[in-house]
C-alpha cells in the first residue's frame, strides 16, 4: 500500500514538472508503449496525425524513433524474447486496455516486484525455515531499491520477475 | 505407477544419450579442432569484457571507490592474469553490493549489506548444497553485468536487484543458521 500511495504521488509529481528525476528512461518506454497501443488500435504509420503525437520536441523524437524501429512495425513473436520490446509490448497492452495513464504500469511494476519478494520468500521458507523467511521478508520489503524502483517505468523489474519465476521453478 | 515408471525409462534414456554424448565430444578430436577454432575469438571476447570493466573503473568509478591506480595499465601491458581476474571479480560483487541509491556510500542500505557480509558468507558455504544454482546466479551475474557494460553504470543497483534479493535470502539463512546452529 506505501509503495501505490508513493507511486501515485510520483506519478502526480511527474505530470506536474514534466521530469521524471528519479529513472529518466521512463519516458522512452512510456512512449514506444504509446504507439504500441497505436499499432494494437489499428493504426499503422501512414495514419498516425500530428495531434496524436507528444507535444514536446523529445517526445517527438522517442515517437519518431519508434516509428522508425522496424522492429516494432507489428507484433512480431520474436520480440517476446527481447526484454526491452517484451516491455513495449506489455506497456502498450495496458494503454490499449485502460489508456494512457502511466500510473497503472507503476502499479503492475509494483505487483510484479511484491510478486519476486513472495517467491523468493516460499523458497526461503522452505529451504531455511521460518525465521529466515519472515527476516528476509522484512529487509526485502523495505529494502529502498526495491521500494523506489518498482514505482518506476522500468523493465528491470520484469527481469527480475522472470528469473525469480525460473528461480522459483528450481527450488520452489 | 505406470506414470513413475514411464518417468523412470525417459529419466534413464536421456541421461545415457548424455553420457554417450560426452563421452563421444571429450574423446573425440572434433571437440578439439572445434576448441582450437573459437579460442581466438574467445580470449578477445573475454578481453574486451575485463578491458572496458577496467576502463570504466578508472574513468566512473575513481571518485567512489578505492582502487589500486596501475590495474588498468597492468592489464593493457601484461594481458589478461590470475590478479587481474580476481581484482574484476572482486569489483563485480562490491560494486552489485555496495553501490549506492543515492550518491553516498553510507546509505541504510549499504549499511546493511556491509552487516550482512559475514553472514552470507557463512550462509553461501553452509546452505551450497541446497541452493548451489541461486548461490553461482550471484557471483556470475554480478561478474556478467559489470564486466558487459561497465563496472559502475551497469553495476546500477537497479540492475542487480536479483543479485540483491539473493544476497538478502542467503544472509538471512545465515544469520539464524548461525545463531540457532540448526541444520535444516
Amino acid at each position: 500500500m506505501a509503495r501505490i500511495i508513493f507511486a501515485c504521488a510520483y506519478d502526480i509529481f511527474v505530470f506536474i514538472s514534466d521530469r521524471d528525476v528519479l529513472l529518466p528512461d521512463s519516458r522512452y518506454y512510456s512512449i514506444t508503449g504509446q504507439y504500441v497501443a497505436l499499432l494494437l488500435k489499428g493504426y499503422d504509420k501512414g495514419s498516425i496525425t500530428t495531434d496524436i503525437l507528444p507535444k514536446d520536441w523529445h517526445g517527438r523524437e522517442i515517437f519518431f524513433n519508434a516509428l522508425k524501429d522496424t522492429r516494432l512495425s507489428g507484433i512480431h513473436f520474436s520480440n517476446f524474447f527481447k526484454e526491452e520490446y517484451l516491455f513495449f509490448y506489455i506497456v502498450g497492452i495496458i494503454y490499449f486496455l485502460i489508456g494512457y495513464f502511466p500510473i497503472f504500469i507503476r502499479v503492475f511494476n509494483i505487483v510484479m516486484s511484491m510478486a519476486s519478494v513472495y517467491l523468493f520468500f516460499r523458497i526461503s521458507r522452505r529451504h531455511f525455515g521460518e525465521l529466515a523467511a519472515n527476516l528476509f521478508l522484512l529487509a526485502a520489503l523495505l529494502s529502498p531499491t526495491h521500494f523506489f524502483y518498482s514505482a518506476m517505468l522500468s523493465k528491470d523489474i520484469l527481469r527480475l520477475f522472470i528469473m525469480t519465476v525460473i528461480l522459483w521453478g528450481i527450488y520452489g | 505407477m505406470m506414470i513413475r515408471r514411464i518417468e523412470d525409462i525417459v529419466t534413464v534414456l536421456l541421461l545415457s544419450l548424455l553420457v554417450f554424448s560426452a563421452g563421444f565430444i571429450l574423446s573425440s578430436a572434433d571437440f578439439w579442432i572445434f576448441a582450437e577454432e573459437i579460442k581466438d575469438d574467445v580470449k578477445a571476447k573475454i578481453t574486451d569484457l575485463f578491458y572496458s570493466h577496467l576502463y570504466g573503473i578508472e574513468t566512473e568509478g575513481r571518485p567512489y571507490f578505492l582502487l589500486s591506480e596501475d590495474a588498468h595499465s597492468k592489464f593493457l601491458k601484461e594481458g589478461l592474469s590470475v590478479g587481474i581476474f580476481f581484482i574484476v571479480l572482486m569489483n563485480s560483487i562490491f560494486n552489485v553490493l555496495f553501490q549506492p541509491v543515492f550518491l553516498s556510500p553510507l546509505t541504510p542500505q549499504v549499511l546493511l549489506n556491509a552487516v550482512a557480509l559475514p553472514f552470507f558468507i557463512y550462509g553461501a558455504i553452509r546452505y551450497f548444497k541446497k541452493i548451489p544454482i541461486m548461490i553461482l546466479s550471484f557471483f556470475l551475474l554480478s561478474f556478467y553485468m559489470a564486466t558487459r557494460g561497465g563496472a559502475v553504470i551497469e553495476a546500477l543497483i537497479r540492475h542487480a536487484m536479483l543479485c540483491e534479493l539473493i544476497y538478502l535470502m542467503v544472509s538471512s539463512a545465515g544469520f539464524t543458521g548461525w545463531i540457532t546452529k540448526k541444520s535444516f
